[in-house]
């Protein structure tokens, strides 16, 4: 369920970053902290964007960052950072992002389930307008627990 | 019909993409067959269309892959539009 991986103490939210390697970094600390992960699975997805583009803003302000099982998953797990002001992926604007989610899946499979539910959170424009507008923690809790069965 | 949608791992987005394309072709009534991978396995997988960002299909081009381009991939009505021009009118 997404809501028992993204919780209160999984997401965070946050005035602005240096850099778009920031953002992944500090996105990705509750899951360090939680043991999810280990410290190389943040420079494996680093990696990837460097590898392979900024493709990782999935849609306009949104971000998904992640690597490989094996290259640091210790258990399924997933966190989001929210920029008021956003980052650059990129020079090009359509790759700023203000919504950076970090997935840590420890097989191919047993995070499909919580992946169609972000899948629906993110096809809909209110929700994302809604956690993006979020003060607290707690509200976006709301709009996710909205998606999450 | 078969359909691949790719990214660059190949477990996170292209598996959310595929959910959304999936959705969009029922809608339409289109039969295919839809998975999803990462690039490396892309580039050796044959499929009669690549789905993915710009700059994964940029990667899979060689002149005879059809491959099309979505600049949200969480965006149902531009997924659609993709779909009916490059797919239905072939």
């Amino acid at each position: 369920m997404l809501n028992q991986l993204l919780t209160l103490d999984t997401i965070q939210i946050r005035q602005d970053v240096r850099d778009w390697k920031e953002a992944i970094q500090i996105a990705a600390v509750p899951l360090l902290k939680k043991g999810s992960i280990q410290p190389e699975y943040i420079d494996a997805m680093i990696e990837n964007v460097q590898d392979y583009g900024p493709y990782i803003v999935l849609a306009p302000k949104i971000a998904l960052a992640h690597a490989r099982p094996e290259q640091g998953v210790k258990e399924l797990g997933m966190s989001l950072l929210c920029l008021k002001e956003s980052v650059a992926f990129s020079q090009e604007s359509r790759h700023d992002a203000n919504l950076i989610f970090v997935l840590a899946a420890a097989d191919s499979e047993t995070h499909l389930n919580t992946l169609s539910q972000l899948a629906g959170l993110l096809s809909n424009e209110e929700a994302i307008q809604s956690i993006m507008e979020a003060d607290s923690t707690l509200q976006i809790m709301k709009v996710i627990n909205q998606y999450s069965s | 019909m078969k359909i691949l949608v790719v990214c660059g791992v190949g477990l996170g987005s292209s598996f959310m993409i595929e959910l959304n394309v999936k959705k969009v072709l029922k809608e339409l009534g289109i039969e295919a067959d839809v998975s999803h991978t990462d690039l490396t396995t892309g580039k050796a997988e044959k499929a009669d269309y690549y789905i993915g960002s710009p700059e994964i299909m940029e990667q899979l081009e060689d002149g005879v892959r059809k491959t099309i381009s979505l600049k949200n991939l969480f965006s149902l009505p531009e997924i659609k539009e993709a779909i009916q021009k490059n797919i239905v009118n072939n």
